[in-house]
């Protein structure tokens, strides 16, 4: 039955000059979305290792090398075996692991190979390190490499139970040495049972932990900024302290402690996050109530956006369940735009509601954009909305599995660039075999999409710029049809120019 | 032919004061809309009471007066068929078209008339009992009262369309229909049909039906603290009303001029 | 006498049923016009043709020279009409009832005086739904005299009436037509009523026209039979059969009834003189309306 799974690639309807295209990538995986910054989970990271101007791509256990750019074609190389667990990550054109006997650092030799050089823990190191990995699973490529210093060469960034240390490889003793430590306020029991919950996996460069007691980390070139969480009478409150890191002499970083500040007090739902890539925070919430005024309870979603005070910079409020992004850079301009959705599902009063449930197949669904003003703010209305129409195949009432995914946001995904013009733009599972493409122009959305195609029902799908030139691809995931472990299928699609 | 039909109109206003129905029909929604306050308390205690006027527009708006209205209009012509009492009128100086806009007009006349009570029932208990200062949300404020009154004038404007539809509508099947039963039962039915099918074949913008809510949408949204715009919707609106308003009204003219009165 | 009504060709079909075929038709004004005819003969439909409730399927309806499809505005205020089963707004009263029909003739009308005159003045603001068969009928006669019509269509105008009610109501209407020349249309089953009040009769059947005749026409006395009151109807009737030209048909104690062929009454009254009987009185006998109508629709 595996050959029912092979994907059934029809070319629809060619509306524009793009089509995706299949390619044989069988470990890439693509998780969700990160709601706050858009940033899509993925199991590789990007790096030209090979420095043929087309990025290949590092996995937890291997590499692989793209042998002829455009055509995506892939050589794999196997990356070595050391102790579990470990951390898999790069820095501009070398391979990072982090296990817990040293680190490996590997570089491009010829013939798609990586030769890599061993360096070992100095002595205070080493307990750093094994607190950092208790709670890493077995081997996972991880974000754990910084350069605040900003000399070149990356520092690994990890947690103890009193601080954020930064170490550094030194290629001349081999050896892995602290360079810097910021002391973290955390309390001892919590570091032992639930180091996860005070920075959690795959989380390592921008975090927006949700519980309380737990840190926020913010990297913006020389520049760290923690926003710890304390809970207070009226909701929560952030205590923000930056630090700044200065390469000193010695081999060692200098950290000089900011001010620090309070922000808040918010609701607790509120989180903080990056506003703009010049590392302005904005404290970020949402919430979901079932407003009855009606005989059918109505999902209300909020979404409200501090700057540090206690007055919201903006609220909006819609119809609707949690929507897939709520934080992307839509224009591209290095400022966090707001988006709300709403589900015009929920529009009216219980008889136009009851009949949609019923009977309507095709829902109507609303993307808004907030963009950021220069000045930080945002307006409570949007400066662009766009009308989708989801043909669901039944009515909601009959609770199909599209509906289904209808409800979790997964049909309508803003952050990839399809076009490769650095705008978001917008795709839509508009049928049960069909994804269209909206791109987001400067005047805003067009009425019809630029590409439509067709694909085997009853896929789930994700985005992300998978081979790296600059335009983002999908991932679509087949489910399994039994129990049968492994039986799901996935296959990804890159974005490719249409021949004319 | 405006006299005439003003004329008519009065008559038909007179005949319609002097039934019974009419002030069953008010004393109903007065009822439905005070009944809401069971769910919906109104206190002076400085936060607004929108609520109420929103879950009493919600069962009067909504529910009951464009039920009435089909009721009342269909029952306009088919009543008269079944008693015989349209011959009454038609042997007289009056073109059958006038008296068949007469009593459209009086048919929205009724609908207008509930509609303003409901209304005025809603706003009386707020003012005297409650509090309006405005749409808050965690002590900001969303809309101001003036803005939460102008979203529901507006509304009450933009009601005529749909209920003027609806008039149209009952009163063309009272012209096909002539039992008053058979009429009334398949105005409601036949709204039920067109509400049921217009999803499935995605007419839902170009049918009247829909309408009879949207004027309150973006007064019930702004009660929620939600954004909601006019447009697109009120041209859909317009639209639709208009056009139905259109087609029964020569739909009723071609067959009640043509028709023979037993 | 110029022509009030002129029908002409009129056809009406009720899908497959033809309920009026060709009729062809003119009332003058002033005339007191009755359709007779069996049930479903056509009357009411002609009736209802005239006053613009039905549409024609063919022919045409002038009524006052103007075509009543096209004229229907000119033609309404001149009109009054009752039609069968007369129906009134019956939640309102018979005033408010009147005033209504009042109104759309948009001009003054004395609507004390049409209740005063069908006998409805001291239930004037009592509702419809209270009154009986023959008070509806009343008020339907009220409306249909309202404005003080030229032209009256009457469809069965006393049905439901009392004897002396019936009687005032016929008083009323032929004072109608010969004092005021109102033209009236109208039909019925009581003949003794369109004896009193009818002009001319037309017989229908089966939608169709079989004649048109003037009622004095209709009710004629015929001379070929005779009623002789005289001293000894037996002896007398023994020397009249022996004659060959007169038959006795009646013999009773003091009147005999004969059958004249070919010869008048003068020659019988001038043989039974010159035979001696004492006559008290010689009646030639009326025709019927009954046998006219019968006479006609069995042709």
């Amino acid at each position: 039955m595996i050959s029912s799974y092979i994907v059934i690639f029809l070319l629809f309807s060619q509306l524009g000059p793009l089509h995706w295209e299949p390619v044989d990538l069988p470990g890439v995986r693509l998780g969700g979305v990160d709601r706050l910054t858009g940033k899509v989970k993925t199991n590789y990271r990007h790096a030209d290792l090979n420095q043929d101007g087309h990025p290949d791509l590092v996995f937890q256990d291997c590499v692989l090398f793209s042998n002829n750019g455009g055509e995506a074609k892939y050589d794999r190389a196997e990356l070595p075996a050391t102790p579990l667990p470990r951390l898999v990550g790069v820095f501009s054109e070398n391979v990072y692991i982090l296990h817990p006997n040293g680190v490996l650092v590997g570089n491009y030799q010829e013939q798609n190979t990586l030769t890599f050089h061993a360096y070992q823990f100095d002595g205070g190191v080493q307990t750093s390190v094994n607190a950092f990995l208790k709670g890493v699973e077995i081997s996972q490529v991880n974000d754990f490499l910084l350069d605040p210093d900003e000399d070149g060469d990356p520092e690994i960034v990890v947690l103890d139970e009193s601080s954020i240390v930064f170490l550094h490889c030194n290629p001349e003793s081999h050896a892995v040495s602290q360079k810097a430590s910021i002391p973290l306020d955390l309390p001892p029991q919590l570091v032992a049972t639930e180091p996860g919950t005070i920075w959690p996996d795959n989380e390592r460069k921008i975090i927006f932990p949700t519980l309380d007691y737990s840190y926020n980390f913010f990297a913006q070139g020389t520049k760290i900024v923690l926003c710890k969480r304390e809970k207070v009478n009226a909701g929560v409150q952030y205590r923000i302290q930056s630090f700044e890191l200065e390469k000193a002499e010695s081999g060692k970083m200098s950290v000089k402690t900011g001010v620090p500040q309070t922000a808040g007090p918010f609701p607790d739902f509120v989180q903080p996050c990056q506003k703009s890539s010049e590392g302005n925070l904005a404290f970020v919430g949402e919430s979901l109530v079932w407003r009855s005024l009606s005989p059918i309870p109505v999902p209300i979603h909020e979404v409200i956006m501090y700057s540090g005070d206690a007055t919201p910079i903006v609220r909006v409020r819609n119809t609707g369940l949690a929507p897939h992004s709520l934080m992307v850079d839509m224009n591209h301009d290095g400022r966090m735009d707001l988006i709300t959705e709403r589900m015009l599902l929920f529009e009216g009063d219980v008889k136009e509601i009851a009949l949609r449930v019923a009977t309507q197949r095709v829902l109507e669904h609303r993307v808004n954009i907030h963009l950021q003003r220069d000045d930080g703010s945002f307006d409570r209305l949007p400066d662009f909305s766009k009308d989708f129409s989801v043909n669901m195949g039944v009515p909601p009432i009959q609770d199909s599995e599209m509906f289904r995914q209808y409800q979790r946001a997964e049909l309508i995904k803003v952050t990839g660039d399809f076009t490769g013009d650095g705008r978001c733009d917008v795709l839509v599972k508009t049928s049960e075999s069909r994804l269209s493409l909206y791109p987001f122009e400067k005047s805003g959305f067009p009425n019809v999409p630029v590409l439509e195609q067709e694909f085997e029902p009853g896929f789930t799908f994700a985005v992300d710029d998978v081979d790296g030139d600059g335009r983002s691809d999908l991932m679509l995931c087949w489910p399994a049809l039994s129990d049968e472990p492994g039986g799901e299928k996935t296959q990804v699609f890159v974005t490719r120019d249409s021949s004319p | 032919m405006i006299s005439r039909i003003w004329i008519a109109f009065r008559i038909e206003l007179k005949k319609v004061l002097k039934q019974r129905f009419i002030y069953i029909s008010g004393a109903f929604v007065l009822l439905a809309s005070l009944s809401t306050l069971g769910i919906s308390a109104v206190h002076k205690d400085q936060s607004s009471d929108y609520d109420y006027v929103v879950r009493a527009t919600s069962l009067t708006m909504n529910w009951l007066i464009p039920l009435m209205t089909i009721i009342f209009g269909a029952l306009t012509l088919s009543a008269e068929y079944t008693s015989g009492a349209l011959r009454f009128m038609l042997v007289r100086p009056l073109r059958r078209v006038e008296y068949l806009y007469a009593k459209i007009l009086v048919t929205v006349f009724y609908a207008v008339t509930l509609t303003t009570l409901a209304v005025t029932a809603a706003w009386v208990v707020i003012v005297l009992k409650g509090d309006l200062a405005g749409v808050y949300y965690g002590g900001e404020v969303l809309f101001t009262n003036m803005e939460i009154v102008r979203d529901y004038a507006l509304g009450c404007l933009t009601y005529l369309l749909p209920l003027s539809a609806a008039a149209t509508y009952a009163v063309f099947l009272s012209t096909v229909v002539r039992n008053t039963g058979t009429a009334v039962g398949s105005a409601i039915g036949l709204w039920v049909v067109f509400d049921a099918l217009k999803y499935p074949l995605r007419l839902e913008q170009f049918m009247f039906t829909s309408y009879t809510e949207f004027p309150w949408r973006v007064f019930v949204q702004h009660c929620q603290g939600i954004d909601s715009y006019w447009r697109p919707g009120i041209f859909y609106c317009v639209g639709s009303c208009l056009a139905a308003v259109l087609v029964f009204l020569s739909a009723a003219s071609l067959i009640f001029r043509r028709q023979d009165i037993p | 006498m110029s022509v009030c009504i002129e029908i002409k060709n009129l056809t009406k079909c009720y899908g497959s049923v033809v309920a009026v075929s060709g009729l062809s038709l003119e009332v003058g004004r002033g005339e007191a016009l009755c359709l007779l005819g069996a049930n479903g003969a056509g009357k009411t439909t002609t009736l209802y043709a005239i006053c613009g409730l039905v549409r024609l399927t063919a022919g045409k309806v002038l009524v006052f020279g103007k075509d009543l499809e096209k004229d229907f505005l000119n033609v309404a205020p001149r009109m009054g009409v009752l039609v069968e089963r007369p129906s009134f707004f019956d939640y309102l009263t018979a005033r408010e009832n009147l005033s209504i029909a009042a109104e759309l003739a948009q001009k003054e009308v004395p609507i004390e005086k049409a209740l005063d005159r069908v006998g409805l003045l001291s239930v004037a603001d009592k509702k419809v739904k209270t009154f009986s068969l023959g008070m509806r009928q009343r008020l339907g006669l009220a409306q249909a005299i309202l404005t003080e019509p030229e032209l009256l269509i009457l469809d069965e105008p006393l049905s439901g009436l009392d004897p002396e009610g019936g009687r005032e109501i016929l008083q009323l209407l032929r004072s109608l037509v010969d004092s005021a020349q109102v033209t009236i249309v109208f039909s019925s089953h009581m003949l003794s009523e369109v004896e009193v009040l009818a002009d001319r009769v037309a017989i229908l059947n089966r939608g169709r026209l079989l004649a048109v005749e003037r009622i004095d026409s209709v009710l004629s006395y015929d001379e070929s039979d005779v009623e002789v009151f005289l001293d000894a109807p037996q002896a007398a009737a023994k020397r009249l059969e022996s004659l060959g030209w007169a038959h006795c048909t009646e013999i009773s104690p003091r009147k005999l009834r004969v059958r004249l062929q070919n010869e008048t009454v003068h020659h019988l009254i001038t043989f039974l003189v010159g035979q001696g009987f004492v006559l008290n009185g010689v009646v030639p006998r009326r025709r019927t309306l009954e046998e006219y109508l019968l006479r006609t629709m069995t042709l």
